[in-house]
């Protein structure tokens, strides 16, 4: 709201009328105030912005004041020495990120700066140092160095970071201690750290915790080689995200404004007594992809989840861990939205004493499973649709490799129908009362006519009260045998429905 | 949005002629640089943010017309279109579509200088979402063009003696580099 002085003055512009004629026919973009120039520069690739720095003086100065400096969408990238022709030149001063910064207006600051590079570690800090004094506020870089490169700290002491994004490729580089790196980073938002060596500080348990990094929302660290502890406790932190951590032994993660948490392909699988302990009781997103299981997972029940996704990294899991699966899935049992990879699918079927304690997912409306749908997983699947009592909508992602045996549905036998399969189905129709009863949307990805697949939709289709569609899609694989598909589907659509409303639809 | 006689009844006196002028002010008139006069739904109104504060600011009653000597008759006449257009999707649920083809009409014959007009009339008015829009017009225009183009496009004199213009080329040779291999 503008003062009551301001506003007066604005009202005795409107009295006075502007000479428009001055600028009659061609430039029009004069006109423009430099903010909406820049509105306009923002929408453009960096070459076409530093281009219409030629155009005039105005437009020289509006590049030096250009704050956003996204050099990503540079295609290809300039080689970081010119010429032999400028041999005046020391590399230094010819790497072109350098002299954008160096001639750039001294007092407008730049908000964005981002880049991929491959540089020297004593260029990389210069610019970066150069960067902070233009008070960054977002500092997105990506670069290929000769060696291990240290942290570089000048980036702790700004006041006007936000956003600091380190992502290194071979080899890597090192952190500072936890006592330098808490010492700072006063305004720091969203941390991203990628490819760091922690062979010698491999216990993180003090670097985040509920006093450092006072207005950290996001976290991401990806490639921790030699992390084997970590904990994180940042008091303001929403999203946190850990990747590819192969030697983690230990995590504790606790924070009372968590959000989401990702945590992919980490763990040591050949280390005895790991253990994870998760206290954020508003997490909303758990996502938690193809991890080794630790021996001990420790979460509570988490009221506020609404989406959640699990994929082990391998089938074969010790009874010891079993305790572990168990734990997680039943802190994740009031989730709305729930996704399971292959090889969940197959430990729940071949250990059937721990499938029958399955957790009920009270909450659950959409369930995705991912799973090679072979015979053995049959009973596993229908002990979680068991559980799954309120279930809306359900997918079936089948993948269909050369391993899997599956075998095709056979025509003619059709009037005699009664495979194991289906004989198994209408078993469960007791236990699966509830599930049949809300169940109303089904798509099955990778149907192939296999027997499998044809006995559970015919299952469905004959029980599900409340079906409304029903979607059969090859998916990404070829259709076989198009006649004999023909046929197929047009014997099931002579199935008996229970539901008058049900629709199915082949893709 | 009514002026500053209290509508509550059970509280004001109601004092003869001042209670009349009470009643719901719906239309908003302003007057452009060349005469031309609108009338504008309220609530249309309120969607440029200029004309928001002038009235909402000092409680100015809405039969004074509100000038804008900055802005042609028929900038105003598109203004208003887009803004109509907008409290009208406001309500949609599903108005993507719908709105991707009316803006496409709505910049379809503007030439170049009347996008820049528009542009310049939309950030004088304070219509955020009007802004935003043209400005993406405009760049989608130059977009991928090389600077002679821009030039003409957009009728910029080059004020720069030559050894200014090669100084400043200079600054940025990378920008300069493969105009004419440019694939994209």
């Amino acid at each position: 709201m503008e003062t009551r002085s301001a506003a007066a003055k604005k009202k005795k512009l409107f009295f006075c009328k502007e000479n428009e004629h001055s600028h009659n026919n061609i430039d029009r973009i004069t006109e423009l105030p430099d903010a909406v120039l820049h509105h306009i520069l923002f929408l453009l690739p960096i070459k076409t912005v530093a281009q219409t720095s030629v155009l005039s003086k105005r437009w020289r100065s509006l590049w030096s004041s250009f704050p956003d400096l996204d050099f990503t969408t540079l295609n290809p990238f300039p080689k970081p020495c010119s010429s032999s022709k400028s041999h005046s030149l020391n590399c230094k001063e010819s790497d072109f990120i350098t002299q954008v910064l160096n001639n750039r207006d001294k007092h407008s600051d730049i908000r964005i700066l981002r880049f991929r590079a491959r540089l020297s570690f004593s260029r990389l800090n210069g610019l970066i140092r150069l960067a902070i004094r233009h008070k960054v506020q977002v500092l997105d870089v990506e670069v290929f160095t000769e060696d291990y490169f240290n942290f570089p700290r000048c980036v702790i002491a700004s006041d006007s970071l936000r956003v600091f994004k380190l992502k290194s490729r071979r080899p890597g580089f090192r952190l500072p201690p936890s006592s330098v790196m808490t010492s700072g980073f006063r305004s720091l938002q969203s941390l991203s750290l990628s490819r760091i060596s922690l062979c010698n500080q491999p216990s993180l348990s003090d670097m985040f915790s509920e006093s450092s990094f006072l207005l950290l929302k996001k976290l991401s660290l990806d490639t921790c080689f030699g992390l084997k502890h970590l904990r994180v406790g940042c008091r303001a932190l929403q999203d946190l995200t850990l990747e590819n951590c192969f030697e983690l032994q230990g995590l504790d993660v606790s924070g009372s404004k968590l959000e989401r948490l990702r945590i992919a392909k980490c763990f040591d699988g050949y280390i005895e007594k790991s253990w994870v302990k998760i206290d954020a009781p508003r997490l909303g997103v758990v996502l938690w992809e193809h991890n080794a299981l630790s021996d001990n997972i420790c979460m509570e029940n988490l009221s506020y989840l609404h989406k959640a996704s699990i994929g082990m990294l391998h089938e074969d899991v010790s009874v010891a861990k079993l305790q572990s699966v168990s734990n997680l899935f039943s802190a994740l049992s009031l989730a709305h939205c729930l996704t399971l990879e292959s090889n969940c699918i197959e430990i729940l079927s071949n250990n059937n004493y721990f499938a029958v304690y399955l957790h009920q997912f009270s909450n659950l409306k959409y369930l995705e499973l991912h799973t090679g749908f072979k015979k053995n997983n049959v009973p596993g699947l229908a002990s979680i649709f068991r559980s799954c009592p309120m279930l809306h909508t359900l997918i079936l992602n089948i993948i269909n490799d050369f391993k899997t045996e599956r075998r095709q549905w056979n025509k003619d036998l059709w009037e005699m129908s009664n495979s194991e399969e289906e004989k198994y189905w209408e078993s469960q129709t007791l236990n699966l009362k509830l599930f049949l009863h809300h169940l109303k949307i089904v798509k099955i990805l990778g149907f192939l006519e296999c027997e499998n697949e044809v006995s559970l939709a015919k299952f469905l289709l004959k029980h599900g009260k409340s079906l409304e569609e029903m979607i059969l899609s090859t998916g990404h694989c070829k259709a076989r045998h198009c006649l004999q598909r023909q046929k197929i589907r047009s014997q099931m659509m002579g199935f008996s429905w229970a539901s008058s409303n049900a629709k199915i639809t082949f893709h | 949005m009514s002026t500053s006689t209290d509508n509550n009844a059970s509280i004001t006196q109601e004092s003869g002629p001042s209670a009349a002028v009470q009643d719901i002010q719906k239309k908003i008139v302003v007057r452009t640089a060349d005469g031309e006069v609108f009338n504008l739904k309220e609530e249309v109104a309120m969607e440029i943010d200029i004309i928001k504060t002038f009235f909402q600011e000092d409680s100015i009653s809405y039969e004074t017309v509100m000038p804008l000597p900055n802005v042609e008759g028929w900038e105003m006449v598109k203004v208003i279109e887009y803004c109509t257009k907008h409290v009208e999707l406001k309500h949609k649920v599903d108005g993507y579509k719908e709105r991707k083809a009316f803006q496409a009409l709505f910049v379809q014959n503007l030439s170049t200088k009347s996008l820049l007009a528009l542009t310049n009339t939309a950030n004088y008015l304070e219509v955020k979402y009007l802004l935003d829009f043209l400005c993406q017009a405009v760049s989608e225009q130059i977009k991928n063009k090389d600077v002679d183009y821009v030039r003409e496009l957009f009728g910029v004199e080059n004020d720069f003696n030559d050894e200014e213009y090669e100084q400043v080329k200079a600054e940025a040779p990378w920008a300069h580099e493969n105009l004419n291999n440019d694939l994209h």
